[in-house]
């Protein structure tokens, strides 16, 4: 940052514990009026934090600036804390090191989000966030490094994707300077002199070494290795959105993104499950529902779900990035085999499942912005606290209709977004015939944005009954 | 019409497990010791204790009717009955309903009942989306006391 405010402030050793210290106090409200408050959630503070501002601001800062929520995570100022009592003695397992976990982790949160109806569960949603915040202890507690963050937290992946799209990253401003540099700080991080070698600065816990680093896969802009490096030479820096899905150096910490089957299926996850996120929340998703069930003889929701959850996460993307594989091989000549090539062109969908994402989430976080002030009230004057005067319910957010268009526009970003990556792909792919590795790429990410215009349009429906058919 | 009973004179208790006072925690020793009984404890406070109070028992019986059945998006209409602990009808109540969306950050409704017999209470809603949504009376007594009940409307349908 070349701004002289925000720079020092990035600069600041305690900017991270400055950020966290709120949003724990805000965590540790929300479990307890999530176990204690009142069941219904639009008046608890546990779920209208959680699904109406924590998601929508989360999708918004990610488009605006970049992965800033994780730099404000408060599970990691328990773990800082806690590891002042518990050193982890072991490495994460050589098998583990990779994204299939935290792929696996973030589907299961979707698929729990629609069969429990967390949005509709103080209950829940407030054992979500102690349980995560016991999955944090846990594992850091047992493993070195920044284990949760970068093989198991499936927020913390979800932010990883999405800030592919942000237009800020901390990099190394001059790499002439890394290229003298013989300490490496900031992979290293920095050890106070004498037998005990204690840690005073840490370096990258993620195994991102500055100099080698691309774009913002894997940053949880912790800014240690800002504070770590001696010569002042990295910082956060602006960027063309999206410009590290266009390209595929091997990066540190990561290699190719070509050739990470799980990054790619984490890319999956990502853009299909936007809309099968926000597909859940729609009517026909129950006239749906209602039908397989009908079909499968079951009266319960689980099974269905887990088919639909089959078939839009596994199914569809399989059968629409494989034809589009195939037609790239045989119609634009790649040479490349099917899988490789699936794998390289499906970052090409994150930035519409981006677009999705954030339509859905800034619906929400927009149209109930004002919502948090009542709750609020209510909270506090359940505590006998006045101050905040009595709850005005009424208080609600932007009207649709003004929302409605900005949900729209997102969707169209997203989908302009998607078809630069795919085309500056099928360039550097088949440089012969770019129109023609293009083209199948482009027909999926339209079919997938026309998709997902017709679910905007759909009336919204919020259910967590299940009728079977 | 049938109206269904909310009367919450059949309140639920709820027992508290109470800790073993030998809990194992003698192998712990030391400073992680004390960390890790902390948490433990909070962890089994908050699985066993934490639970919302309890509403104080009442003599006053509330039952309500909704129609349509089944409620689709539009207008519906809630019919209160109040009987005291005689049986008797309680006239001269306030009563004032809110409806919510099961999910947080949706728009509620609002509206006040009208009494329409003795203590018979009758209000319009107009459901504005499809889903679950929660219906929450409030009435207040004559003689000044107040009590609440939520009634569940589930699954309210476009048409």
């Amino acid at each position: 940052m070349q701004v002289p405010v925000l720079r020092r402030l990035f600069h600041w050793r305690h900017l991270r514990t400055v950020l966290q210290i709120p949003l724990l106090v805000v965590s540790v409200a929300m479990i307890l009026d999530g176990l204690l408050g009142p069941s219904l959630a639009p008046k608890n503070l546990a779920t209208t934090l959680s699904w109406v501002h924590f998601r929508g601001a989360l999708v918004l800062v990610l488009l605006c600036a970049g992965n800033f929520f994780c730099l404000a995570c408060p599970f990691m100022l328990l773990r800082n804390m806690a590891r002042r009592f518990f050193h982890p003695r072991l490495n994460w397992p050589q098998k583990l090191r990779n994204k299939w976990l935290s792929v696996a982790l973030f589907a299961l949160i979707l698929y729990c989000y629609e069969e429990f109806s967390l949005w509709s569960s103080p209950w829940w949603t407030a054992w979500l966030i102690l349980g995560y915040f016991l999955a944090v202890l846990l594992v850091d507690g047992l493993f070195k490094h920044a284990s949760f963050c970068k093989f198991v937290c499936p927020l913390g992946q979800f932010n990883f994707v999405a800030s592919t799209i942000s237009p800020l990253e901390v990099k190394v401003r001059d790499p002439e300077v890394c290229d003298d540099c013989a300490t490496k700080d900031c992979i290293r991080g920095r050890r106070a002199p004498g037998p005990d070698l204690v840690v005073v600065q840490r370096g990258c816990e993620l195994a991102l070494f500055q100099p080698l680093k691309v774009g913002n896969m894997d940053c949880t802009f912790c800014l240690d290795c800002v504070h770590a490096c001696p010569h002042d030479n990295i910082g956060i820096m602006s960027r063309m959105p999206a410009s590290e899905l266009m390209m595929d150096p091997r990066r540190s910490g990561i290699g190719r993104f070509s050739q990470r089957k799980d990054l790619a299926a984490l890319a999956i996850v990502f853009s299909f499950g936007a809309l099968l996120n926000a597909f859940g929340m729609v009517s026909p998703v129950y006239a749906l529902e209602s039908w397989l069930a009908g079909m499968l003889h079951v009266n319960s929701k689980a099974p269905v779900l887990g088919l639909l959850f089959a078939l839009f996460l596994v199914l569809e993307p399989a059968v629409l990035l494989g034809v589009a594989a195939w037609l790239t091989q045989i119609w634009g000549g790649s040479r490349r085999a099917l899988l490789p090539l699936a794998v390289r062109y499906t970052y090409g969908l994150v930035p519409l499942g981006f677009g999705m994402w954030l339509a859905h989430y800034s619906f929400h976080f927009l149209t109930g912005l004002f919502t948090v002030v009542p709750v609020t009230q209510s909270a506090a004057a359940r505590l006998g606290w006045t101050v905040f005067g009595s709850p005005r319910w009424t208080l609600l957010g932007i009207p649709t209709r003004f929302v409605q268009p900005l949900e729209i526009g997102f969707l169209i970003l997203g989908l302009a977004g998607s078809l630069l990556v795919i085309h500056q792909l099928a360039e550097g792919d088949c440089a012969e015939h770019p129109m023609r590795a293009f083209l199948p790429w482009a027909a999926v990410s339209v079919v997938l944005w026309l998709a997902a215009m017709w679910m905007m349009f759909q009336p919204m429906d919020m259910r967590g009954t299940f009728s079977a058919g | 019409m049938q109206y269904c009973s909310a009367s919450s004179r059949s309140g639920i208790t709820r027992s508290r497990r109470r800790i073993p006072s030998g809990f194992g925690i003698e192998i712990w020793r030391g400073r992680r010791a004390g960390v890790l009984r902390t948490v433990a404890c909070a962890a089994v406070l908050l699985a066993s204790g934490c639970r919302k109070p309890v509403e104080p028992q009442s003599d006053v019986a509330i039952d309500y009717a909704i129609r349509p059945q089944p409620v689709r998006i539009g207008p519906a209409i809630l019919n209160v009955k109040l009987r005291d602990a005689a049986g008797q009808p309680v006239a001269g109540a306030r009563v004032n309903l809110e409806a919510d969306m099961s999910h947080p950050g949706m728009a509620p409704l609002f509206a006040d009942a009208k009494e329409i017999a003795a203590g018979q209470y009758q209000a319009a809603l107009e459901f504005a989306m499809p889903g679950d949504w929660f219906v929450l009376i409030h009435v207040a007594l004559p003689d000044g006391r107040r009590l609440e009940r939520q009634l569940s409307v589930p699954g309210v349908t476009s048409n």
